[in-house]
């Protein structure tokens, strides 16, 4: 494995990390299950066409087709690269990890992605030339090779959040088959099912070809391949049972953030599925395409608050147990809190100049360390703003106890100095950065915060030991 | 001569580089095929050609699905490069930053320039500046690409690359190194495109075809001797090699730059047989595509082999058996037999569903 500090940290500026991977991912995670209920939906459509039940189902079927090509492979499946390329960019030791443990399973996924790529591919060239029979069987591979890709790449992100038994025995299959493997495959699912038949709603109403009562009785079709979104309560229920008990209270109201996102799902989850099930099948409306394009958005909104509290109730990891999300191994805290979280950095500061004191830089580069990879110093999620109205004793305090100050929060992984070295440039940045800046050699506060550190343990909070 | 690489070194290193190569050598066709046409139809426009003759409609027709294969495939070596050279594939990656990741934008851009190519294929001047948006794009990306790999095997410069914060890496070998790689995408995109046209596609006719592919093969000649006086140098000229790099290495890439040279000849074969046929032989589209394998298999091992020597292979193979503690392996041997099954499946029907519809 590689050591987290080898690797050189890049500075995003304002933008925080998590948000600029977390919307890359959103984006790519839309795409990626329209991709996959998109064609299920037009394997639907093309038996719907051979068994003469939708006289227009062939016409839309291609139409659709066209956009799933131009929007899915080429923006999905490169965003889907985006994916690896900024995880490298945000956490290398992650990433590396992932990719050390499961690579079998990757490659694997690579060849359901190529089988749908190609079969797509000869569906959307050729699709108009063939028999119905070919048609349907190029729409059924291109399905089960998209949903194949996803079952791979679900038991990767789940092993995550819940990697269970692996943790002790390394199993693969352990690891794979965990206990959020399944809630998590089968709400996928059923939401790839859904953004595919919203898509469709919204392609039916760009075709001039459709009358209203194509377009009311074709839409019907498509919420009667959503209607599985009633079960989305007992799954999303059922999701949130195999999470673990501390990653389920951040999102029970321990974290107001995630507990706002989870509720923004809920909300837009049920509001598609009345309006699905209520509107488009029971009642059979018909729905123009600013209505469409609305629950589309309702849709990704859903999409993005599910993720969000995804990525959220795996703090304070990344893997859980295995790596801290600022890719700090718990077995090494207590090492770092003796060698120091710096010493094994060989990359410099750029800006090492602009500090007025070697205890700031030192403290800048703790914040590289430890902080930058969810926090900025003075733009969003702050540590100005966070930690600038502290007392300093309040700062060494709650930094030296961080995992009890704020139980998503990884333990401080430093020496006491390193611990000063920060606080005092929280401080500094919080004067506006002045010219001069004395250096702080308090040997009494050094030892206070060495007995702080003690007290709080080098365990997570969720571990228990040090309340 | 030893071709055993690179099933000579420790397993499992021996199976990752293995699969890396394979999966690479998939990805390097559909990009030399990319680049070769973008070149080509931006070549064609902007010396004001008004028609599409068959190799242009041909390209501006495949093009999208070249560049959707090109990186559908290039997601396998993509990963085995993380497996084998993790340490040095992201530290690249991360000291490029912004540059490195704008790749990814630049991609998407030129995706759709491409189909906006096939769309408006007769509208002069905007293919003329589309198709040369796109050959900018692919060759910003293929320069990316040999930094990248350039900056990963020189970690003596990381510290000050990083320090300097400069986002691209300033090494005049990697402009010699990119010119090798296009000079060999060239020659390979003609052949893929002769190929494509004698057998008819995008509404070839033989005639056009044949004479098409004689004009075809002066380009590929000229860029295949090109590409040839270029290999040995800048493989193993633009890395520095240290005396120990040497002793490592101890000549093993020299065979595959004669297997490359070899496939070079059989190309050349395939080609000076295709000027006196009337039709695409047999014996033809063997000797070029299979010239065609084995230089661009010489090269990749040839690189390949470079590379290790410049790392330390101990720690490497320690790390990889480390790694091939990980199970899995066998499930990926039997769905990469079902893939195989099934695209071959996907092939043969669509091609009889074709048949019986003409």
């Amino acid at each position: 494995m590689n050591d987290p500090a080898s690797f050189p940290v890049n500075d995003f500026g304002p933008a925080m990390k998590g948000l600029v991977i977390g919307g890359l991912g959103i984006f790519h995670v839309f795409l990626a299950q329209f991709a996959i209920g998109g064609g299920m939906l037009m394997a639907y459509f093309q038996w719907l066409a051979m068994h003469g039940r939708e006289p227009k189902a062939r016409l839309v079927l291609d139409s659709y087709f066209r956009w799933l090509v131009l929007v899915s492979f080429v923006t999905g499946a490169i965003t889907g690269v985006a994916m690896w390329f900024t995880s490298i960019q945000i956490s290398p030791a992650t990433i590396g990890v992932m990719v050390s443990e499961f690579h079998w399973i990757w490659a694997t996924e690579w060849l359901f992605f190529w089988v749908e790529v190609l079969a797509g591919y000869a569906f959307y060239r050729y699709g108009k030339r063939l028999d119905d029979r070919t048609r349907l069987a190029l729409l059924v591979t291109y399905s089960i090779a998209g949903w194949g890709s996803l079952f791979w790449i679900n038991g990767i992100l789940s092993w995550q959040l819940t990697p269970g038994e692996w943790v002790a025995t390394h199993d693969l299959w352990a690891g794979f088959f965990n206990a959020t493997f399944w809630p998590s495959l089968v709400y996928r699912t059923i939401a790839c099912g859904v953004i595919a038949g919203l898509v469709m709603a919204v392609i039916v109403n760009t075709m001039g070809e459709l009358d209203r009562e194509d377009r009311r009785r074709l839409v019907h079709h498509s919420a009667r391949f959503m209607l599985p979104v009633v079960a989305m309560p007992l799954v999303g229920a059922w999701f949130l049972g195999a999470f673990p008990a501390d990653s389920r209270e951040w999102v029970m109201g321990a974290s107001v953030a995630m507990t706002l996102f989870l509720n923004l799902t809920i909300g837009a989850s049920a509001l598609i599925g009345g309006y699905v099930v209520l509107g488009l099948w029971k009642q059979r409306l018909f729905i123009n395409g600013a209505t469409a394009t609305l629950l589309l958005a309702l849709a990704f909104g859903a999409t993005a608050g599910g993720e969000f509290v995804r990525e959220g109730a795996r703090k304070p990891y990344t893997i859980r147990e295995v790596l801290y999300s600022n890719s700090i191994r718990p077995e090494d805290v207590a090492r770092l809190r003796v060698e120091g979280c710096t010493s094994g950095d060989p990359y410099p500061l750029r800006d090492a100049a602009t500090y007025p004191s070697e205890q700031l830089v030192k403290g800048a580069l703790v914040f590289r360390n430890q902080c930058a990879i969810c926090h900025t110093m003075s733009g969003v999620n702050a540590l100005e703003h966070l930690m600038g109205s502290w007392t300093i004793d309040q700062q060494r305090l709650n930094v030296a106890k961080l995992q009890w100050t704020k139980g998503f929060m990884p333990p401080f992984a430093g020496t006491p100095e390193e611990l000063e070295a920060l606080v005092q440039l929280v401080r500094w940045e919080s004067a506006d950065r002045p010219g001069a800046w004395e250096a702080s050699t308090d040997r009494e506060a050094l030892e206070q915060i060495r007995r702080w550190l003690d007290e709080a343990g080098t365990g997570p909070a969720s571990a228990g030991g040090g309340r | 001569m030893n071709l055993s690489f690179p099933f000579e070194l420790a397993w499992p290193t021996s199976g990752y580089v293995a699969l890396y190569l394979v999966t690479l050598l998939m990805h390097a066709l559909f990009m030399s095929y990319v680049v070769g046409g973008a070149l080509a139809v931006a070549f064609v426009r902007l010396h004001g050609v008004r028609e599409n003759g068959p190799v242009t409609r041909t390209f501006i027709d495949w093009l999208p699905f070249a560049l959707s294969a090109a990186i559908t495939a290039g997601v396998a070596p993509l990963l085995f490069v993380q497996i084998l050279y993790q340490r040095e594939f992201y530290t690249a990656n991360l000291l490029s930053f912004h540059r490195w990741m704008s790749i990814l934008p630049v991609l998407i851009g030129a995706f759709y320039l491409l189909y906006l190519l096939k769309a408006r294929p007769h509208a002069r001047r905007l293919s003329a500046a589309v198709a040369s948006a796109v050959a900018f794009s692919v060759i910003f990306v293929a320069w990316s690409w040999v930094e990248n790999h350039m900056l990963s095997l020189n970690p003596d410069v990381w510290v000050k690359q990083y320090e300097s914060g400069a986002m691209a890496y300033r090494d005049p070998a990697v402009f010699l190194r990119l010119a090798f790689w296009v000079a060999l995408a060239l020659p390979t995109a003609c052949w893929l495109v002769t190929l494509q046209m004698r057998f008819g596609a995008s509404g070839t006719e033989p005639e056009e075809a044949l004479f098409a592919s004689r004009k075809l093969a002066r380009v590929a000649l000229g860029f295949l001797v090109v590409a040839a006086a270029l290999a040995p140098f800048v493989l193993r000229g633009t890395l520095s090699l240290s005396p120990v790099d040497e002793t490592h290495l101890d000549g093993a890439d020299l065979p595959y730059f004669a297997l490359a040279a070899v496939g070079l000849l059989f190309t050349l074969g395939g080609w000076l047989r295709l000027q006196h046929l009337p039709r695409l032989s047999g014996l033809c589209v063997v000797l070029g595509s299979l010239g065609l394998a084995l230089t661009w298999w010489g090269v990749l091992c040839a690189r390949e082999l470079i590379r290790l020597a410049r790392l330390d292979l101990d720690t490497l193979t320690q790390r990889h058996a480390e790694l091939a503690t990980s199970s899995g392996l066998v499930v990926f041997l039997v769905f990469a037999v079902l893939a195989l099954l099934v695209t071959a499946w996907i092939f043969r029907r669509v091609a009889r569903s074709l048949r019986q519809s003409k």
